[in-house]
C-alpha cells in the first residue's frame, strides 16, 4: 500500500495533550505520522504544538456547536482534495454526521474511532436525551466503513446489540510508552521525592487518583473518595494520604479537598508517571462512563497496585480474554468494603 | 515482582506491554486501512 493520507476530525481540545483522552488522540497520530500523511481538523480552542509532525487546522466548532460545522464542509472538502486524502477519520461519534456528508461528496472511506459508547456515557451522566444520542450513534456506526474501538467491551456491544458486521470493526487500544516495569530504584526515588515534598513520615501509605477533574465521572469519583473511602480508610489505617492529581478542578472542589488533611491535592503534574511509580496504590472509584480507562492502563504500565470498581475494569479484562491471555484481575475491593 | 496476576492465572509484564504497544497498534490500524 502506498503511504495513506488521512483527514481526521476532532471535536474538542486535544492540544496541549494533558489528560488520558487527549493523549489517546494526539499520541495515536504522532505514532501514525511516520507511516501516513495526516491532516488534523480540530476544534478552534486547540493550541497545536509547533513541533507536530502533521498538519493541524484548528477551525472547527466543538461538539456542542457541531451543527455549525456545516459551514466548513467546503473548507474540509478542499483539504481532502489538496492533501489527496484517502480516509476520513472521526474521533468519537459526535461528528459522525460530518464524516458521512464528507464521504458523500468526496467518495473517500469513513472510519469512526470509538473511544466510548457515548450514548451510555450520557445516560450515566443523566442527560435526558441520552437515548436519542444513542440512536444517532448507532446510525453513525452503521454508516461508517470501519469502526475502531478502544475498548473491547464497546466492540462487543456494537456487534451484539447494534448488529454491526464484525468485518467492519476492530479494536485499537490505548498505547503506552513504557517498555518494561519500573525498577525498584526508580520506584524508591519517586516515593522519596513525594514523601520529602509533602514532609510525610516515610512509612505513610500513598494512594493515588488522577483525572480531568471537571469531567463528571471523575468528579463523582472525588465524591466517592471523600464520602465513602476516606472514612473507611481512616477507621482501618493509620498514616495514609490520598494524592489527587489532575487539571480543571473547580474552586468549590478544590476548597472541599483542602478540608481533609489526609488528602493532598497536587493539581496538574507534568510527569504523572513519577506518581504512579512512587505511590503504593492507585484507586479508581469511577463508576460512570464507559470505554477503556487510560488511567488504569497507565497505572498497570507502572506496575502499581490498583483498587478499582469492577465496571471500570471490564474493558481491560476483555482485552486479555480476547488476546487469549489469562484474565487480568485488578483487585476489585471497593464493593467489598462494609460501612 | 509483577502484580499483573490473580488466583486464576497471570499476565506477564511482557504480554501486557505487547498488548498496549503503540507500534503494534499502529500496524493494526494500517492493516485495517489497507483492507478497506
Amino acid at each position: 500500500m502506498t503511504r495513506p493520507s488521512v483527514l481526521s476530525l476532532v471535536s474538542y481540545r486535544v492540544f496541549p495533550p494533558l489528560m488520558g483522552g487527549q493523549k489517546c488522540v494526539v499520541d495515536f497520530y504522532e505514532h501514525l505520522s511516520p507511516f501516513a500523511t495526516i491532516t488534523l481538523a480540530v476544534a478552534k480552542d486547540n493550541k497545536p504544538e509547533p513541533k507536530t509532525n502533521y498538519q493541524v487546522e484548528p477551525f472547527l466548532f466543538n461538539h456542542w456547536g457541531g451543527d455549525f460545522n456545516l459551514i466548513y464542509i467546503f473548507r474540509l472538502l478542499k483539504l481532502i482534495k489538496k492533501n489527496k486524502v484517502d480516509f476520513i477519520i472521526i474521533e468519537h461519534s459526535y461528528f459522525g454526521f460530518l464524516g458521512i456528508i464528507l464521504r458523500f461528496f468526496s467518495k473517500k472511506k469513513l472510519i469512526v474511532r470509538m473511544h466510548n459508547i457515548e450514548g451510555h456515557r450520557f445516560r450515566d451522566m443523566q442527560k435526558p436525551w441520552w437515548w436519542i444520542y444513542l440512536q444517532y450513534e448507532k446510525w453513525v456506526c452503521k454508516k461508517a466503513d470501519h469502526l475502531w474501538f478502544t475498548a473491547s467491551t464497546d466492540y462487543h456491544f456494537a456487534i451484539n446489540e447494534w448488529k454491526i458486521n464484525t468485518t467492519n470493526c476492530s479494536t485499537l487500544f490505548y498505547g503506552i510508552e513504557n517498555k518494561e516495569i519500573p525498577t525498584d530504584i526508580e520506584r524508591f526515588n519517586c516515593r522519596k521525592s513525594i514523601i520529602e515534598k509533602n514532609e510525610l513520615n516515610e512509612n505513610t501509605k500513598l494512594f493515588l487518583f488522577n483525572g480531568t477533574l471537571d469531567y463528571l465521572p471523575n468528579t463523582d469519583a472525588l465524591r466517592i473518595i471523600i464520602h465513602e473511602l476516606l472514612p473507611r480508610l481512616a477507621k482501618r489505617l493509620l498514616g495514609f494520604r490520598i494524592i489527587i492529581c489532575g487539571n480543571r478542578i473547580t474552586d468549590e472542589w478544590q476548597y472541599e479537598l483542602e478540608q481533609y488533611p489526609e488528602i493532598i491535592f497536587e493539581g496538574f503534574v507534568s510527569d504523572i508517571s513519577s506518581y504512579y511509580k512512587g505511590c503504593d496504590c492507585f484507586i479508581n472509584p469511577v463508576t460512570l462512563g464507559s470505554g477503556l480507562k487510560t488511567k488504569l492502563v497507565e497505572a498497570l504500565a507502572n506496575n502499581i497496585d490498583i483498587i478499582s470498581v469492577e465496571s471500570s475494569t471490564l474493558a481491560i479484562d476483555g482485552i486479555y480474554s480476547e488476546k487469549k491471555y489469562h484474565s487480568l484481575k485488578i483487585i476489585i475491593g471497593m464493593r467489598l468494603l462494609k460501612p | 515482582m509483577s502484580h499483573h496476576q490473580n488466583d486464576g492465572g497471570h499476565v506477564t509484564p511482557a504480554a501486557f506491554y505487547e498488548a498496549f504497544n503503540w507500534t503494534q497498534i499502529i500496524q493494526k490500524a494500517l492493516l485495517s486501512l489497507q483492507e478497506l
